[in-house]
C-alpha cells in the first residue's frame, strides 16, 4: 500500500491527519476558539429563537420547538456519515485515529438522535395531538438511534479493539441505506410529519424572520458537534496511547504547570 | 424585531405552549451539557492514570 501514501507529497497531510499526536495538539489549539464560537452562536440562536422570531400563524408558540428539533435532526444525520466514512477509512487505510473518531461518533450521534426524537414527541403533542406516532420519519429516525447504539455496542462485544472496529466500521457501512430513506420518508409516505422546511435547491418554507434564527441554531450545532468529536477522539486517544511517550511528556508537563 | 413576550410570565407560559417548549429547552441543554462534560471526565481520568503509571515506575526505579 506504500504507493497510495508515498507517490506525491499532497499524500502528506493524509499522512499526518492519522497520527494522533498531530490530532491532539492541533485540536488543542482549535478548541478553545471553536467553544466561544459556538457558545456564541447557540446563545445567539436560542435568545433570538425563543424570544424574538415571530410565532407561527398556525402553530403558535410550539413551534419554537423548530429550533432544537431541526438543527439536532440535521446534526444526528450529518454525524452518521461522518462515522460511516471515517469506519470506511479505517477499513481500507487500517488507521488508527479514524477508528478512534468513529467510535467517538457514536455516543455523540445517539445523543443528538435521541434529542431529535424528544424535541418531536414534544412538538408532536401540541400540533400533532399525540407524543409518539409510528410513522415514516419517526420510525427512521428511530432505527438511526438503534444504529447508533448498534456500532456502540459491538464496539465493547469483541476481546480485541481490532475486531470491534471492524465489526462497527461494517455495521456503520451497512447503515447508511438508512439515511436517504430518513430524508425521502416525508416525499416517499404519508406521514404526520411536515415535508422539509429547508432545501437546497429553493426557497426556504419560512418567513425569513423565523429562519434567520434557525440558521444561526444549525451552524451553531454544527460547531457544537466539531467541539464535542474533538473532545471525544481526544481522550480516546489518551486512553489508547497511555503508553506512548508523547502523552507521558504531556501528563508531566500538566502536572508541572 | 420586536421581543414578542410582554413579560417573564408570558415567555414562560407562551400561551399554553410553555412546558412543551422549556421542557424542549432543559432537556436539550442537558444532553448537551453531558456531550461536553462527559469526554472532559474520561480525558482527566486517562491523564491520572498516566501520572500513576508514571510515578509507580520511578518508584520501582529508586528501589532496584
Amino acid at each position: 500500500m506504500n504507493w497510495l501514501t508515498n507517490w506525491s507529497p499532497s499524500w502528506q497531510w493524509f499522512h499526518r491527519l492519522g497520527s494522533p499526536r498531530w490530532f491532539y495538539q492541533t485540536t488543542g489549539r482549535w478548541l478553545p476558539w471553536l467553544s466561544l464560537l459556538t457558545l456564541v452562536l447557540l446563545g445567539t440562536g436560542l435568545v433570538w429563537g425563543l424570544g424574538f422570531a415571530p410565532q407561527d400563524a398556525k402553530q403558535g408558540n410550539s413551534f419554537r420547538i423548530i429550533y432544537l428539533h431541526v438543527p439536532a435532526s440535521f446534526l444526528a444525520l450529518a454525524g452518521y456519515y461522518i462515522m460511516a466514512i471515517a469506519g470506511a477509512i479505517g477499513l481500507i487505510w487500517k488507521m488508527k485515529l479514524s477508528y478512534m473518531v468513529m467510535k467517538s461518533a457514536a455516543p455523540i450521534g445517539a445523543a443528538l438522535t435521541f434529542l431529535a426524537l424528544f424535541t418531536g414527541a414534544v412538538w408532536g403533542k401540541p400540533t400533532w395531538g399525540t407524543y409518539w406516532v409510528w410513522d415514516a420519519r419517526v420510525t427512521s429516525m428511530l432505527i438511526l438511534l438503534f444504529l447508533y447504539l448498534g456500532v456502540l455496542a459491538l464496539q465493547y462485544a469483541f476481546h480485541s479493539n481490532e475486531a470491534g472496529n471492524r465489526a462497527s466500521a461494517i455495521l456503520a457501512l451497512v447503515g447508511t441505506v438508512n439515511i436517504p430513506i430518513i430524508y425521502k420518508s416525508v416525499d416517499w409516505w404519508y406521514t404526520l410529519h411536515q415535508p422539509a422546511t429547508i432545501k437546497l435547491t429553493s426557497a426556504p418554507s419560512m418567513h425569513p424572520d423565523m429562519f434567520q434564527p434557525l440558521l444561526v441554531m444549525i451552524l451553531g450545532f454544527y460547531c457544537f458537534y466539531a467541539v464535542t468529536l474533538c473532545l471525544y477522539t481526544r481522550a480516546e486517544i489518551l486512553r489508547r496511547e497511555r503508553k506512548s511517550s508523547w502523552v507521558k511528556e504531556l501528563v508531566v508537563k500538566g502536572q508541572k504547570s | 424585531m420586536n421581543f414578542q413576550f410582554e413579560n417573564l410570565q408570558q415567555l414562560l407560559a407562551m400561551e399554553g405552549h410553555g412546558p412543551f417548549v422549556w421542557t424542549a429547552v432543559v432537556v436539550s441543554l442537558a444532553v448537551m451539557i453531558r456531550l461536553v462534560t462527559k469526554p472532559m471526565a474520561d480525558s482527566k481520568a486517562a491523564q491520572k492514570d498516566v501520572a500513576r503509571d508514571i510515578a509507580r515506575a520511578t518508584n520501582s526505579n529508586g528501589e532496584a
